[in-house]
């Protein structure tokens, strides 16, 4: 330092001091001292900087303002107006780096450190620098407010980490001691002088005894109820004996054993750490020996930042014991969402290399569908007693509270199922096809930090839609999984409908059976007689074979019509999309679309009858009457079984079917072809009141009261017809008598007697039925309507409106409450 | 193959209307002319065996039977492209050749000489099905052949086949202008009877709304005979189209029919088709949704029978509506459709019992390619087709009043003693027009009683 500079430091301290000799001495030391404290410039030269600031230009895309910078600052430079120019482009640099990290939610982004080296230096003395390089630009007349002095404070720190990687920790405190020897040299008479006075035996004692201390060694010397310390230094001796302890609490916490490849890494990164303090330990040890060069105080500084460290590392580990996988990194995680710019810079490397071993499980589960997990710390588990039905439902189950907080549920989602659809293909498919996925596993970092980085992101949907594309294409190509939902479509739920009604026609007899006597064998025959001569024998070979009867439960009163059932086999994968639970499904679904059907071929085989006996019942117009109301009831019954039909056709099956086919071709992975089945399924079962629920349950009650009653005017009519047929047949001789053509005399009172005592009875308890049913079922039909009306699904309250197009039935409810 | 249909085409009108409707069938089955299928038509989801059968070398064979009593017109079919499409054991000409002349005396007449022969062939045929399910009747009411002989065959198959289905495509003369035939009302009443009395279910195709349709829709100024055939063949392929294509519904004519029709007299259907066009003019393409659809086909102007809304202080309603959409349809679409057409109230129902428009889904030909989304087919049963029949009563009233024309009807067996059969015929229709306009009040549930009275009275 030259010495006018000097004289005019101490001019300016006068002034500072007011003239006050005593303290200017001590002033002047510590300006120098500060001036020549060279912390916090950690560019030696404007080269490196100004290819930093380049860089930082590129990396933001911004090569247009590159351009003008360079500009600028080679004007600046001809200039040579700013003598400061290394300072102010540092605190350009600085600025820039706070802008840009303003600018992402997260704050810190820094390139993945060597070492966990560094975290404990020598304290930098930024504040100080800072101060200099004010004091540095009032000299050249430049006058900056304090909030750029504050930013910038904040800033040299995170320029400090910024080039941790650049100067390793011991070159560094190499060149801090080297530094400080400077120093020592350059200020020899001043710092000699002020520390001698200080110092005396008992401080170095203190010291001593405290650089054990802080290494968690007992230290009985040591004692804050000392009397004979002064209460400035007890108070810093407490705080340098909390490192001990603190140290002592995170030595612990390292010599726990730990089952967790998590817990290892992070136990790893914790005994860096202390490491790298006991280097701090060991080069003030170094220090000490250099008289005057340790104080308390000066050890109180430099121990700031490290004590801070220390309590940071202490809380989390705290908080980290007894946690594992991604348990233990929600934890770091959310330690580094946090406004302290230390704090962060902690958490970094701690977050780094705790991410690594669940990276590794992510990479190898989407990859290759192998979970190595020692210590069941990833968030898929798996369950090997599981068998290959199950597979894709049970085997492998997402451990939710081992998701990492950083990962989101859709992505964790995303990897699960990835995983689960290789497994799939694998043992399920037995599809042993390696898929080539060219993609370098994500970079630790880019899990925890994604508004920074897409990388992870990228990798998981690129591999999540390669594997899942693949299987869709075997489902597809080689399982054929939409031919099977269409012939799902055609045989369970009636689409093939001249197949139904054949086979309706065949099993009629046999289903009219008690249950108990309907067998299967019967029934199989039947089944095949009716594929082999409908459209269903241009079907492929494949889904004949496939289609199958069961027969339900068998309770006595049944009967075949309730037990029997078309069935659908499946096998290989389809059984993972067809499970026997949806089977069951389908055939509830069957039996109730089954029993419509009857009752519509019930409903068209009265009216045939009737129309083809209309001839003959007007032959005898005593009956026209009730015939006439035989039509209409047969009308009113086909109508309501025909809008009950339309609906299941067009509200249930219909638009169930169009919506589950978007949402199969929508859909990429097999959760989602499940989700869509499930969907379409339970839609059909609401929509046909077999959902349980409990208006639900009264509507299919209902409907099979009036479904009985269809089934009893059936029976009613046969009844009649019979009756007509025996009549007309009795009346044979009297009208070829009357006609001339008979010989057979008959007498025409004895026909009016038989009129009387056998047609008579029989059309007048035939009448009194048809009576009884047709009150019956207006009264059911109402019932029915009104039950519909409170139903809670909508689309089945359009039933009624089907029903009912025309209002009749409220018009005859209206009416007859009031006649 | 269960459920097969088998085709009776009589007379000039009869064998006309099957030629189109075959050819319309073909075409939509991909089906050659010659009976072979196509290389095109791969997609097998059709059922062709309702109206086809295979011969031993796999050609399609329709279920038809072509009877004529003069050689004209068959032998027109005989010498087109479709010549080699029928059984040439099921097209009958009779071997006299003279025809009916127009009179439903003489075609009724030579049906009952005939009846050996003709009865063969339809006995063979249909023993040929696994199980038949009914007849269709191709033919006019106005002729002689096809009424005449019509209503012999009607007669006969109901004896005969006490099971089956008789549905009849019948062809309704005009009646707005003089008609050709001068004893057409008589051929007509005379035939009405034995459709209201023997068949199950007819449509009604009325000469007058088919040529009003085919001018206004069409934009011609005098329709060809071919023009007014492919409206006709339109709607009977529309109308079996659910037959022809397997679906959750209406895979059978009795599921189809026996909803439209609550009782044995009422089963007189009209049909509307909708969107028409011809096949040279360049139509402009429309809006086609579910619901323009239905809405249009409510439209008296696209009904194929001209039918007053209101006669004799009678209003009259539909009995029935189903409406056979075909093409791409989004399901939910009708529902909608349904809800607006009641909001609006574009279609009134009887009040005697429950009514609705029924809506089937349809597979198009994936063959035959149209301008239109959709097109949709109505059958439906309206009391206001008895103004029809008035119209032909009134005709005949006139006719019958001075007893004009009945010397041809005299000469043959049915009216040689006395004019009773006309008179039993006018009777038969007069009930028919009653019940239709009974049936628009709500006392048609006592029409049995009523009818009671009035026999117990007789």
């Amino acid at each position: 330092m030259a010495g006018s500079q000097l004289a005019l430091i101490k001019n300016l301290c006068l002034c500072y001091c007011d003239n006050k000799p005593e303290i200017l001495d001590k002033t002047v030391n510590t300006v120098s001292h500060l001036l020549h404290s060279e912390h916090g410039n950690i560019y030696q030269d404007d080269i490196r900087l100004l290819d930093k600031i380049w860089k930082h230009f590129q990396k933001y895309g911004r090569n247009h303002e590159m351009l003008r910078f360079g500009q600028i600052y080679a004007r600046l430079n001809k200039l040579k107006v700013l003598k400061v120019r290394l300072e102010t482009l540092q605190f350009l640099y600085a600025l820039a780096d706070t802008a840009s990290t303003e600018h992402h939610y997260d704050s810190i982004s820094r390139p993945m450190p060597t070492s966990s080296a560094s975290s404990f230096d020598i304290p930098s003395f930024s504040l100080l620098s800072v101060q200099q390089g004010s004091s540095n630009t009032k000299e050249n007349g430049f006058s900056h407010n304090s909030s750029h002095i504050k930013s910038s404070t904040s800033l040299q720190k995170l320029l400090h980490y910024t080039n941790d990687d650049e100067n390793s920790l011991l070159s560094k405190t190499h060149l801090h001691s080297t530094i400080n020897n400077n120093n020592n040299n350059n200020n020899n008479n001043e710092i000699e002088h002020i520390s001698s006075l200080k110092r005396d035996n008992e401080e170095s004692r203190i010291l001593r005894e405290l650089l054990f201390g802080m290494q968690g060694i007992e230290t009985p010397r040591l004692s804050t109820n000392d009397t004979n310390i002064d209460r400035c230094t007890r108070s810093l001796i407490t705080r340098f004996l909390e490192c001990g302890w603190l140290y002592e609490k995170i030595r612990k916490i390292i010599n726990t054993p730990t089952t967790s490849l998590v817990g290892q890494a992070f136990i790893a990164n914790l005994s860096s750490e202390l490491r790298e303090y006991h280097r701090l330990i060991s080069v003030i040890e170094q220090q000490e020996n250099i008289p005057g060069m340790v104080s308390l105080k000066k050890l109180h500084v430099w121990m700031c930042t490290p004590i801070q460290r220390l309590k940071c590392l202490a809380a989390i580990a705290d908080s980290c014991q007894g946690k594992k996988g991604g348990q233990l990194l929600s934890i770091l995680y959310m330690h580094s969402q946090h406004g302290d710019s230390l704090q962060q810079s902690i958490l970094y490397p701690l977050l780094y290399n705790c991410t690594i071993p669940i990276r590794d499980m992510i990479v190898e589960w989407i990859c290759n569908g192998i979970i190595n997990d020692p210590y069941q710390e990833f968030f898929v588990s798996t369950d090997k007693m599981i068998s290959e039905e199950k597979l894709w439902y049970d085997k492998y189950t997402l451990r939710v509270p081992m998701i990492p907080s950083f990962i989101s549920m859709d992505q964790a989602k995303k990897i699960w199922i990835t995983g689960k659809s290789i497994n799939f293909l694998r043992v399920v498919c037995k599809d042993r096809t390696m898929l080539q996925i060219n993609k370098t596993p994500a970079s630790s970092q880019s899990l925890f930090q994604q508004q920074r980085s897409t990388e992870f992101q990228d990798m998981i949907i690129s591999i999540y839609n390669e594997t899942t594309r693949y299987l869709r294409s075997i489902l597809d190509d080689k399982y054929q999984m939409m031919d099977h939902f269409k012939a799902i479509k055609r045989y369970l739920l009636l689409g093939q409908g001249d197949f139904i009604k054949y086979l309706m026609d065949l099993m009629e007899n046999e289903l009219n059976k008690a249950a108990n006597q309907v067998f299967y064998h019967n029934l199989q025959s039947l089944m095949d007689a009716a594929i082999r001569v409908t459209n269903a024998q241009y079907e492929s070979e494949d889904i004949i074979k496939r289609l199958d009867l069961r027969l339900m439960y068998v309770s006595p009163s049944e009967l075949g019509w309730d037990v029997c059932c078309l069935d659908y086999k499946f096998d290989g994968p389809l059984r993972t999309i067809f499970t026997e639970e949806n089977s069951l499904r389908y055939m509830r679904i069957f039996n109730h679309l089954w029993r419509v059907k009857r009752m519509e071929y019930t409903t068209c085989g009265v009216w045939k009858q009737l129309m083809k006996s209309s001839r003959q019942f007007a032959s005898i117009p005593e009956i026209s009457d009730m015939i006439h109301v035989c039509f209409t009831m047969s009308n009113e019954m086909t109508k309501f079984v025909q809008g009950v039909n339309y609906y299941i056709m067009f509200e249930v099956l219909e638009c169930s079917w169009s919506d589950l086919l978007n949402k199969l071709m929508e859909a990429k992975d097999l959760e989602q072809i499940l989700e869509a089945h499930d969907d379409s399924l339970l839609k059909i079962l609401t929509r046909l009141h077999l959902d349980g629920h409990e208006t639900s349950q009264e509507l299919a009650k209902q409907l099979r009261c009036i479904f009985d009653l269809i089934l009893n005017f059936g029976s009613i009519i046969q009844r009649l017809i019979q009756c007509v047929e025996n009549e007309l047949q009795a009346r044979k001789p009297y009208q070829q008598q009357h006609y001339g053509t008979y010989t057979k005399t008959v007498e025409p009172d004895a026909e009016v007697r038989r009129f009387h005592t056998i047609l008579k009875p029989q059309l007048k308890t035939i009448k009194s039925d048809l009576h009884i049913v047709k009150k019956a079922f207006r009264d059911a039909v109402l019932k029915f309507l009104q039950q519909l009306k409170f139903h809670p699904d909508i689309t089945l309250r359009s039933l009624s409106f089907r029903l009912n197009f025309n209002e009749f039935y409220k018009v005859s409810s209206t009416s007859k409450s009031t006649s | 193959m269960p459920s097969e249909i088998i085709t009776l085409q009589l007379g000039q009108c009869g064998n006309q209307i099957g030629m189109e409707f075959w050819r319309q069938l073909c075409a939509e089955h991909g089906i050659s002319p010659e009976g072979k299928l196509e290389s095109f038509a791969t997609e097998g989801s059709d059922r062709k065996d309702v109206f086809f059968y295979q011969a031993d070398d796999q050609h399609y064979i329709p279920r038809a039977v072509l009877l004529d009593l003069e050689p004209r017109v068959i032998d027109g079919i005989m010498k087109s492209p479709y010549k080699h499409l029928y059984n040439p054991e099921n097209v009958y000409i009779s071997k006299d050749g003279g025809g009916a002349g127009n009179n439903w005396a003489q075609g009724f007449y030579q049906g009952e000489k005939l009846y050996e022969e003709i009865f063969d062939i339809i006995d063979r045929e249909a023993d040929n099905g696994d199980s038949v399910e009914g007849f269709v009747l191709c033919h006019s009411i106005a002729g002689g052949t096809g009424s005449g002989m019509g209503s012999n065959i009607l007669e006969k198959l109901n004896d005969r086949f006490p099971k089956k289905l008789i549905q009849t495509y019948s062809v309704f003369p005009m009646t707005n202008e003089v008609a050709d035939v001068v004893v057409q009302p008589y051929n007509s009443v005379l035939t009405l009877k034995r459709l209201t009395e023997n068949a199950d279910c007819t449509v009604v195709l009325d000469n007058t709304a088919l040529n009003r349709i085919a001018t206004e829709r069409l934009k011609k100024t005098t329709p060809t005979l071919a023009e007014l055939n492919q409206l006709v063949s339109t709607i009977m392929s529309g109308s079996t189209s659910t037959l022809r294509y397997p679906g959750y519904m209406n895979n059978d004519l009795i599921s189809l029919i026996s909803s439209l029709i609550p009782t044995p007299r009422l089963h007189f259907l009209i049909s509307a088709y909708t969107p028409l066009t011809s096949d040279n003019t360049e139509s402009e393409v429309r809006k086609t949704t579910v619901l323009d659809v239905m809405r249009r086909l409510l439209q008296p102007k696209n009904v194929m029978v001209t039918t007053a809304a209101r006669d004799r202080n009678v209003t009259h309603c539909y009995v029935s509506i189903l409406n056979i959409i075909q093409g791409e349809v989004d399901p939910s679409e009708v529902h909608k459709s349904l809800m607006r057409i009641r909001e609006r109230k574009l279609a009134d129902f009887i009040p005697w019992g429950p009514a609705s428009i029924q809506v089937a889904l349809s597979k198009k030909s994936p063959y035959i390619t149209t301008q239109h989304r959709v097109s949709g087919l109505m059958l439906a049963n309206h009391t206001g087709i008895s103004s029809l029949f008035d119209r032909i009563c009134d005709h005949y009233d006139k006719l019958i009043k001075r007893e004009a024309f009945v010397e041809n009807f005299r000469r043959l067996p049915m009216f040689k003693d006395n004019l009773d059969e006309f008179y039993d015929s006018r009777e038969v229709v007069q009930q028919l027009m009653d019940e239709y306009r009974a049936a628009t009040t709500k006392d048609y549930v006592n029409f049995g009683n009523l009818q009671a009275g009035q026999t117990e009275q007789t």
